[in-house]
């Protein structure tokens, strides 16, 4: 499965920029109608886009087509849950004298569009504040003495960098997904003009047929999509699309569309290609039965679906070429956003971590003032000081320094165990199995401690990251069950990505340490060519990198015979060494314990 | 959030078994502890916890109590309503409260009214959301994502029934007893072992993946998003017979006997799975008696004890990494043990 996963990302895909880039623009209209019509929820647009001019003339399309109606509220990426959600306005307060709620981007998205790009850099608070908005359309408030609640209903347009993790609670919501990636700005026409009509006449009065909704159910099915929203929302785009066109009943064109944008993109699987996710399943076979089950009933089911009017086979011949060829990518990109990605925002350090209750003190460099606490700590003894003080004085609430109030912020003593893993050869399936022993103790062992973990794999031309930084001891499971061995050793370039995933922790504020288990001789280059004097050259210098990033390293010897290539490498990290040529999961995860131990000392 | 009468119907949720049979079971007795729905997105979790306000009966308060105190039991009162005889009793929809992950601790635990003391010098407890959740349901969505101050406090609150507020020279003390009823998916995020402990019953939720239910589950959902009003009111039979029903098992209850061999079973179970402590054993024995009195049978059957072990127990166990299998798989294994033993003695 692996390799030819590589091969498609490489080779990229020959879709028709303007279809792409038509259906971009069919997202904007059927977005702006859902916002027009009566839907619960309207629709959301997930955008996959580096920042760049297409994606800013597709803005600006946006733009346009919401009219002088609705606006698109934009979240800037450090918000604070306060403006996301409102709280207490304390200038207003305070000159008024009375408890004045100041309203958050979520409820003045209400009635327009509201645009959130990096949506990786949310908190999980943050997120889940703007995802039971979605759900509800309205905005809970319970802050600061404020309980109030907002209606906020929106059009949420995600844009998020393909080389990004999509949350994945975010994602399934959002029921529209387009991929300006590859559309060339040369070919594209200008947008100035472009506006949408025919809203008016959308009302989602269409009564839809039984068959209608089976197909489409079928559809999701048989690309692999679990979750019930998609098909939900595809129903939804068919309907608009074929009133956005006229009185007529939804037709086959409705759900071509529907399938285009809210379904293909989100697949995990292809219906024509059952037979190559056959090895898949058989690897899952010991793991989960219960899984495997599930899946042949609904591999029946899909059977019987066929017999439908609207047969699987008959959408799927009418679709444009290019679009299958995307579904490999897709396939790439769903497996990587299956991981959930609930990640901080970097912070500055000496404020960082969790906000716990305030106490009385000083503000100082390091401590903020809580502004409200002090002003509730002043509040029972107004009375008494205004009648110590002259009138002009007492205009206003009277603080003493002993009123003031400072926030504390927990230390997060969060750590991520980064395991780069030699996945290459003959010996790869007894070690990896190890080595998933060892993440899967680690994060078991550690739950007090608050440990994530990460796993790379080195395998074939390049590493990869095959479980993004994780507390769930689930989420390991399934995403290590399917991990298979073979190829050869990248190890450089495990380094350099152990590296980059080292420092996207440290802005998260956790502290990273990384676990090498491998044997030491590297024959694939930072490159991706084979040869093993460059290889062996590149991950000298890539472990020098190491060395002077100052990460707390282990290096653990695989080999059977005790060889100095690890050595070499152990090193040039400057990093422990352990030579294991037995390892197993319990001896890994205790020389993990101990990194943990000497790294905190450090 | 507002529960509004216009939710989605609870009997018009399609499959999902073990779910509504929980929040049956936990409407029908609330000292059972509440539900921890754990699964996928996108199954309906958020959607059968807020059809459950459709289901409670009124509850006999005392009139305006903030904290909606019972005038039938002293020892639960507040300090207001224990000093005082004659109440003035009034009918209140059994409070199904949501908490927000974005909550704050003064929202929640309640805090000095900040413009009553501003403008009127006058020093006041503003109460929180644990005090709206007194004798109803406190609902969070999400609940492992939620903040480990704000676990502390509810922990704390769930354990003792009563919310003691010092602070900003406030010294208040009111009854807040709830049931935790959350939903949550467990790959964002494990849930900590004091907190699962809290939630009498566990559900796994899964997606159903038969094309029928998942035909028919769009299906209700597009006509109830369609046209709400109509969607509720052709479900309404169906609704108030089942909280009907509910009632009647509530009466019922107190009279469900318990017989010794049913308790020695309990027992076997728990010890055959290790569980610590003893609210396991004593949440089965509440969760049997309640399935019992659903079923409308005056003593509970060891069938009742088989149906409800998996789900009083499964979120009790100890994590054992080497033992793939989920918990609840674990729970089933010890049964049919446990089982075989008894019928080969």
């Amino acid at each position: 499965m692996e390799p030819t996963n590589i091969e498609g990302r490489d080779s990229s895909p020959q879709i028709e920029t303007a279809n792409v880039w038509q259906d971009a623009l069919l997202a904007i209209r059927l977005m702006a109608a859902s916002l027009h019509s009566k839907i619960e929820p309207p629709l959301g647009v997930c955008v996959k886009s580096t920042a760049g001019p297409v994606l800013e003339r597709w803005l600006t399309c946006l733009e346009n087509a919401l009219g002088s109606e609705a606006d698109m509220i934009r979240v800037p990426s450090h918000v604070g849950i306060d403006r996301l959600i409102g709280g207490i306005d304390l200038s207003a307060t305070l000159a008024a004298g009375k408890r004045i709620a100041e309203s958050g981007l979520l409820s003045m998205a209400h009635g327009n569009a509201l645009l959130v790009t990096q949506p990786q850099t949310l908190e999980a608070d943050m997120l889940s504040s703007l995802i039971s908005a979605m759900d509800h359309q309205e905005v809970m408030v319970e802050r600061d003495g404020i309980s109030e609640q907002f209606p906020s209903r929106f059009c949420p347009v995600v844009v998020h960098d393909p080389d990004e993790e999509m949350p994945a609670a975010l994602s399934d919501r959002l029921a529209i997904h387009i991929d300006l990636t590859h559309v060339d700005i040369r070919q594209i026409e200008q947008s100035a003009d472009f506006t949408c009509n025919g809203l008016e006449q959308v009302r989602q009065t269409t009564p839809t047929k039984a068959e209608t909704i089976t197909s489409i159910v079928e559809l999701a099915a048989a690309f692999g999509i679990h979750s019930l929203r998609p098909p939900q929302q595809a129903l939804c785009v068919a309907r608009l699309n074929a009133e956005m066109h006229g009185p007529d009943d939804l037709v086959e064109e409705d759900i071509l569309v529907a399938l285009r944008l809210a379904l293909l993109p989100r697949a995990t699987q292809f219906p024509a290609d059952d037979e190559d996710a056959l090895p898949d399943e058989q690897e899952k076979q010991s793991q989960d039965a219960l899984d495997e089950e599930t899946d042949n009933q609904e591999a029946q089911e899909n059977d019987i679906g066929e017999l439908e009017d609207l047969s699987i086979e008959a959408i799927l011949a009418s679709l444009p070429e290019g679009l299958l060829d995307t579904l490999n990518q897709h396939k790439n990109a769903n497996a990587r956003s299956a991981a959930v990605g609930r990640t901080g925002k970097s912070k500055a350090n000496f404020k960082r971590g969790r906000p716990i209750s305030s106490v009385r003190g000083r503000p100082t460099a390091n401590k903020r003032l809580d502004i409200l606490a002090t002003l509730r700590a002043s509040a029972p003894w107004q009375k008494i000081r205004k009648t110590n003080v002259s009138r002009e004085q007492a205009d206003g609430p009277l603080i003493r320094s002993n009123d003031f109030h400072v926030r504390r912020f927990k230390k997060p003593a969060e750590s991520t165990t980064i395991f780069i893993v030699d996945a290459s050869g003959s010996t790869a399936i007894n070690r990896l199995g190890e080595a998933k022993g060892a993440v899967e103790l680690v994060l078991s062992e550690s739950y007090a401690r608050r440990d994530y973990v990460a796993m790379i794999a080195m395998k074939g031309r390049e590493a990869e990251i095959i479980l993004p930084s994780t507390r769930s001891l689930v989420l390991a499971k399934r995403t290590l069950t399917g991990l298979t061995g073979g190829g050869g050793t990248p190890l450089a370039d495990g380094l350099r990505k152990a590296l980059a995933l080292a420092h996207e922790e440290q802005r998260k504020g956790r502290t990273p340490s990384l676990v090498v288990l491998t044997d030491g001789s590297a024959n694939i280059d930072l490159d991706g060519n084979p040869g093993r004097e460059q290889a062996q050259i590149d991950a000298l210098k890539m472990a020098q990198h190491v060395a002077f990033s100052g990460l707390a390293v282990v290096i653990i010897d695989v080999s059977k015979l005790v060889g100095r290539q690890a050595k070499e490498i152990a090193a040039a990290c400057h990093s422990h060494y352990v030579a294991m040529p037995f390892a197993n999961a319990t001896s890994i995860s205790e020389a993990v314990n101990d990194l943990q131990v000497s790294g905190a000392g450090a | 959030m507002t529960h509004r009468a216009g939710n989605y119907p609870f009997v018009a949720i399609v499959g999902q078994d073990a779910l509504k049979l929980a929040i049956i079971l936990c409407a029908t007795d609330q000292s059972l502890g509440g539900v921890l729905a754990l699964g996928d997105r996108g199954t309906g979790k958020t959607t059968a916890v807020r059809a459950l306000a459709a289901l409670l009966p009124e509850l006999d308060t005392v009139k305006s109590c903030p904290y909606h105190c019972d005038p039938a039991n002293k020892d639960a009162q507040c300090e207001v309503c224990a000093g005082s005889d004659a109440h003035e009793i009034t009918g209140l929809a059994a409070p199904v409260v949501d908490l927000p992950l974005g909550v704050t601790e003064d929202r929640l635990l309640g805090a000095l009214d900040l413009e009553r003391a501003l403008v009127d010098g006058v020093k006041e407890f503003e109460p929180g959301l644990l005090a709206k959740a007194n004798r109803g349901f406190l609902y969070i969505d999400e609940v492992n994502l939620l903040e480990d101050h704000l676990v502390d406090v509810l922990l704390d609150v769930a354990a003792s029934g009563w919310n003691v507020v010092e602070r900003e020279g406030l010294s208040v003390k009111h009854p807040a007893k709830f049931v935790l009823v959350g939903s949550g998916n467990p790959e964002e995020g494990e849930l900590r072992p004091q907190l699962l402990d809290r939630f009498g019953l566990s559900v796994d939720v899964e997606t159903p993946s038969n094309i029928k239910d998942r035909v028919e589950i769009i299906k209700r959902r597009d006509a109830y998003e369609r046209d709400p009003k109509a969607f509720v009111k052709k479900w309404k039979q169906a609704n108030t017979k089942l909280s009907n029903r509910i009632s009647k098992a509530r009466d019922l209850l107190h009279s469900v006997q318990v017989d010794d061999h049913i308790l020695q079973l309990i027992a076997e179970i728990c010890i055959a799975l290790g569980t610590d402590g003893l609210r396991g054993e004593l949440t089965l024995i509440k969760a049997a008696r309640a399935h019992a009195a659903w079923r409308g049978e005056v003593s509970v059957q060891v069938s009742d004890v088989k149906t409800m072990a998996p789900h009083a127990l499964s979120h009790r166990l100890r994590r054992n990494p080497l033992d793939d299998a989920r918990s609840s798989v674990r729970v089933d294994r010890v049964l049919d043990e446990v089982f075989a033993k008894r019928d080969a003695a």
